[in-house]
């Protein structure tokens, strides 16, 4: 039973985070691409010393760079499960997850092989080489791998980004059954809100080496604070300073009406964000004339994509940074406006559909 | 039609091609095949067949024992001294052999660099069968050490972080590892080694001379032989192209055509 605990700063990737895991939770990490997020996994496995920080798994100190502490890699007891299996292709899969207990002088290693292979669902590819297997076999042999290491903490780093649907929806239920059955934490690097939904007890999301938002899965959903957040969750999500009465003025001069959720009122001039479902927009080729209740703004349509019998409207980014506003519209709807990748358009959202909140 | 090469650049091809095969196929012509099995067993070509294969293996091994931490320092460090360093290693390469026979002999010679504090020692180098395998092991280790610095390139060190994730420590993760992971790169180097340490003739001449038995292998015998019995120099020729021809079907077809060696001079 160990938790982790991480405090670490890299000046030259940009990284500053503090968090920590209890023993048996899963927390998940998002963010954007060169968010940082396998930097802090680095850090954590020791493949990358942070500038300052401390990092301690249970009551073991690997990293104190005030104390000048840093535990070698192989000494660490951090397993790390990456988007590659990494099997080592000369060995077949039973000494592949026979390395570590071997490495590490136990006895039984044989028996510990066998244990973990039959825990991840994969004892008839025990003689097998790692080039006789699939995608999602090696992963699931290189998960047993990690495991016989009796590793205190595991870090996945997109574990299952590179295998298909099926072979990911399977290794989904290994990694469920087995991540923290001891009592072991992890730290899971994903893209995917399927793993993060399965997965995850908690989530951080990383926003420029920052940890911009951390709380529950569900929380994150219901009302995202961060650009990427909303956008993972599939809302729209746009930031500005309070006006009168639950409105938002946004940097390029949209007024957004919504609903106040805090539980205070928001004060004019502070910084909040306004949270709206892609669903809840429509689209117009015209100004709205009624626009009683409603907050319209002009966007340039940027892609238009479908998702089942939904249409998914982009726009290009309206503020500076941001992503673009995304509106859902039926098929029918989207024939009648025939809409192109470059027009003008205008998206009107009604006010009981936003939500407006201070930020953090 | 595919739109391909200019019909005209078949016929410089093929004059290439015969500029390589007919002086082959002129030894192979050559032979005198009656005696072809009196001359290849006589006892002065069996000596120094013998001594030329084993003084190609002692120094194939002496390769090995150098050139693998050498390629693996090569392709790993980043530091810059040894980019600076790099060029050294690919001297020989391009070093006429007799040059490289000099430079042997002012290292090791009696009145050397290092030679005259190991003559002091009792211990002489020039002119020995000792002198032999380093002459051999100076001009093959670079062919070794690129072929295998290319491995190490290639091969990259994600495996290597895993395995220190298990707990191996890193002697462990080299011989378990990494050695294993090289193998074949470490294989065709080693082939390449040999090869080329079986035809060393200039260094050889310079720095160990031709003493029947002693340092006189394959290649000086052949040149030797040239002078006195034509016959018996060609029918050592051919045994030298058939081993060459052996090592390039083994290696050639695997490593020199998939550009590993080219790929490790270019980079």
């Amino acid at each position: 039973m160990s938790g982790l605990s991480v405090r670490a700063v890299l000046e030259d990737r940009h990284v500053e985070v503090d968090f920590e895991v209890a023993p048996g939770e899963v927390v998940a990490i998002l963010g954007a691409n060169g968010a940082g997020k396998s930097t802090v996994l680095h850090m954590i496995a020791g493949l990358l010393r942070p500038d300052t920080g401390i990092v301690s798994a249970g009551r073991r100190r690997l990293t104190d760079t005030a104390a000048g502490v840093q535990v070698v890699v192989h000494d660490r007891h951090i397993g790390l499960l990456q988007q590659d299996p990494m099997l080592f292709p000369h060995l077949d899969v039973t000494a592949n997850v026979a390395f570590g207990p071997r490495c590490t002088g136990r006895r039984n290693v044989a028996g510990i092989a066998e244990h973990w292979l039959k825990r991840v669902g994969a004892l008839d590819l025990s003689r097998r080489m790692p080039r006789e297997l699939s995608g999602g076999q090696a992963q699931r042999v290189a998960l047993a791998r990690a495991l016989a290491a009796a590793p205190d903490v595991l870090l996945l780093d997109e574990p299952l980004a590179g295998l298909d649907v099926s072979a990911a929806t399977a290794m989904r239920k290994v990694l469920r059954e087995v991540l923290t059955a001891d009592g072991r934490c992890a730290v899971l690097v994903t893209h995917d809100l399927l793993d993060v939904t399965a997965l995850a007890d908690r989530v951080l999301v990383l926003d420029e080496g920052r940890i911009a938002e951390s709380g529950p899965m569900a929380s994150l959903l219901a009302a995202p604070s961060t650009i990427f957040g909303a956008r993972f969750a599939g809302l729209n999500l746009m930031t500005g300073s309070a006006g009168e009465s639950r409105t938002l003025h946004t940097g390029s001069g949209d007024q957004v009406l919504g609903m106040t959720m805090t539980e205070a009122p928001t004060t004019r001039g502070e910084s909040v964000i306004a949270v709206f479902a892609p669903s809840a927009v429509r689209i117009h080729r015209q100004p709205t004339v009624d626009t009683r209740g409603q907050s319209t703004f002009e966007v340039t349509v940027a892609e238009l994509d479908h998702r089942g019998a939904v249409i998914r409207v982009r726009a290009d980014p309206i503020e500076d940074g941001a992503v673009g506003l995304a509106a859902d519209i039926t098929a029918q709807t989207a024939a009648e406006l025939r809409l192109i990748p470059g027009e003008r358009v205008w998206f009107s959202v009604s006010a009981d559909d936003v939500a407006i909140r201070r930020v953090g | 039609m595919r739109p391909g090469l200019p019909r005209w650049i078949y016929l410089p091809a093929f004059l290439g091609g015969l500029f390589v095969a007919v002086p082959l196929l002129a030894v192979v012509v050559k032979v005198d095949w009656t005696s072809f099995a009196s001359l290849i067993t006589s006892s002065a070509s069996v000596t120094a067949l013998l001594l030329s294969v084993k003084t190609a293996a002692v120094s194939t091994a002496l390769c090995i024992l150098l050139g693998v931490p050498v390629a693996l320092v090569l392709g790993r460090s980043r530091s810059p001294v040894v980019r600076w360093v790099r060029p050294i290693f690919l001297l020989p390469l391009v070093l006429p052999p007799v040059v490289g026979g000099i430079a042997l002999l002012y290292a090791f010679g009696r009145l050397g660099l290092l030679g005259r504090y190991l003559d002091a020692a009792g211990i002489h180098i020039a002119f020995s069968t000792t002198a032999v395998v380093l002459a051999q092991a100076f001009v093959s280790l670079p062919f070794l050490v690129i072929a295998l610095e290319g491995a190490v390139r290639s091969v990259g060190v994600d495996h290597e972080a895993v395995a220190a994730t298990l707990g191996a420590r890193p002697t462990v993760v080299w011989w378990r590892v990494t050695m294993p992971m090289l193998l074949p790169g470490l294989v065709s180097g080693a082939v390449l080694a040999f090869a080329r340490a079986l035809g060393e003739f200039g260094a050889t001449l310079t720095f160990a001379g031709s003493r029947q038995g002693v340092t006189r292998t394959l290649p000086l015998e052949i040149y030797l032989q040239r002078e006195s019995d034509a016959d018996a120099a060609v029918a050592l020729s051919l045994l030298l192209v058939v081993v060459a021809a052996i090592v390039v079907a083994v290696v050639g077809s695997r490593r020199l055509a998939s550009g590993g060696l080219t790929s490790g001079v270019g980079s």
